[in-house]
């Protein structure tokens, strides 16, 4: 049991958090009065000999679309910002709470979870950490700066597409999308409800593990080595285009693994299914603000949502009839294999407010490059942790560890023993 | 019950956004049509992309 008590260790969270100016454009709520409630109540449970959980006051940060009771989850919206306060904590943060995690703010992101780039119309952009000029990532904007930054070892986010593991990849820290239905969705503030899933971020893979563990109901092997599976291979994702110093993690993360083989992932039209999916889904959920008060998206996600809602329904269908057939055909491109590593993104964090980025000289949009390895394996189910590489040049890049829906636990153990391997047990990424 | 759905089409200017706009119930103003032409063409380039992968799928 850590002698530190959970009110001390609030209350130097909110300190680190006031000493830090990027800070304010991490969070949308500040929960300094509930966090240092419930650090008394644990403090006091603790005294009186009562279990007080595996996260014990372990202050964490969570995404503003997931619910905390008595707050108003904005998916850091306007449009959101009138919605009656959460009655109830959204599952996922029940489960950490009941861990005995102290939720100290809700943090920034793009707006409705719509984008990858860390920019808000309401709350200004995220920065990364590790370089201010450059994009946190999104998303999860906030909740990856918070942790990249250290002031929480912990934070929720959500992924629809990758946007767990594009802010992680691009701050540096570990990720992890949890296959469908392993973490309850109950209480996420939905953008596509078929792909949004909740998950962790962390400072180490043995965080991430932990979590894990609270969240999803794994077996949590604490104190014991990561586990590489025996059959690992190198995923080749549709043109596979990628910056040197990404490749350079990829053939590392592959060869700390053992990977001997490489399967090809053909991608065309996964990635077109993820954004017609998405799309026409968010349109639906956000219909009733399009049609009266659309002036309370910012533009952009609102231009993006408009036309969700002009694809005809057919076009859905048949993204639809895609993703069925690519789970079915995921299924066989990694039934010879326990793990396969990809990139998380085709190169580091963007310049802030780039519009576009140019590598193997062929400038894309932003968004859609940074999403264009996480896309393939949100919408066929897998499970994927992102390790984050911290030396193959001056900013970090992110390694997907993918595996087939369901062997969530093999993705984190392997990260466990990446962790192991190559930063000699868990410590944070510096 | 199903929404009502615009017609498929090719091409996407400000005028047609506001067709299907229409159609669906979904009001925007001019400023708004112009920049989602270009979101539109995006997702309808997609579902191209979508039928191709279906039609390699079942050859």
């Amino acid at each position: 049991m850590s002698e530190t008590t959970a009110a001390a260790r609030v209350e130097q969270a909110l300190e680190a958090c006031a000493r830090t100016p990027a800070a304010s454009a991490y969070f949308v709520h500040r929960l300094d009065a509930q966090a240092r409630a419930q650090a008394l109540e644990l403090d006091t449970r603790r005294t009186t000999g009562d279990p007080t959980g595996a996260l014990a006051g372990t202050p964490v940060v969570v995404k503003d679309n997931l619910a905390i009771a008595g707050v108003v989850p904005t998916a850091a919206s306007r449009a959101r910002m009138t919605e009656a306060v959460a009655c109830a904590h959204a599952c996922v943060v029940g489960r950490l709470v009941a861990a005995g995690a102290i939720p100290i703010a809700t943090t920034n992101m793009n707006e409705l979870a719509y984008g990858f780039t860390g920019e808000n119309a309401w709350h200004g952009d995220v920065p990364n950490p590790r370089d201010e000029t450059r994009m946190s990532g999104g998303s999860s904007s906030g909740s990856a700066a918070a942790v990249a930054s250290g002031l929480v070892a912990l934070a929720l986010g959500t992924d629809t597409n990758g946007s767990v593991r594009v802010p992680a990849a691009l701050c540096g820290i570990w990720g992890y999308r949890p296959s469908p239905g392993v973490v309850p969705s109950e209480g996420i503030v939905p953008l596509a409800p078929t792909l949004d899933v909740a998950g962790p971020l962390a400072r180490t893979a043995r965080d991430l593990m932990l979590a894990a563990s609270i969240l999803a109901g794994f077996e949590h092997p604490a104190g014991t080595s990561g586990t590489i599976p025996p059959r690992v291979a190198v995923a080749r994702v549709g043109d596979d285009r990628m910056t040197t110093n990404v490749r350079a993690a990829v053939d590392r993360i592959s060869r700390a693994l053992g990977a001997r083989e490489i399967v090809t992932i053909p991608a065309a039209g996964l990635t077109a299914a993820s954004q017609i999916i998405t799309a026409v889904e968010g349109a639906r959920t956000q219909r009733a603000i399009l049609k009266t008060r659309p002036e309370e998206i910012g533009a952009t996600v609102r231009r993006r949502l408009l036309a969700g809602a002009l694809v005809p329904a057919a076009a859905y269908d048949r993204a639809l009839e895609l993703r069925d057939r690519a789970h079915r055909e995921m299924r066989e491109h990694l039934a010879d294999f326990d793990i396969v590593v990809a990139p998380a993104t085709p190169c580091s964090a963007p310049e802030r407010g780039a519009q576009q980025v140019e590598f193997d000289g062929i400038a894309e949009p932003t968004n859609a490059a940074l999403g264009r390895y996480t896309s393939p394996f949100s919408l066929t189910g897998c499970a994927v942790v992102v390790v984050p590489v911290m030396d193959v040049g001056p900013l970090p890049v992110g390694v997907q560890l993918v595996a087939k829906p369901g062997d969530d636990a093999l993705a984190i153990r392997a990260a466990c023993a990446i962790e192991d391997a190559l930063l000699g047990g868990p410590r944070s990424p510096e | 019950m199903a929404e009502p759905v615009p017609p498929a089409g090719a091409t996407s200017d400000a005028d047609d956004v506001q067709r299907r706009a229409r159609m669906v119930d979904v009001p925007m103003t001019d400023a708004d049509a112009h920049e989602v032409a270009g979101w539109l063409e995006g997702l309808l380039a997609a579902a191209r992309a979508v039928d191709a992968a279906l039609a390699l799928g079942d050859r």
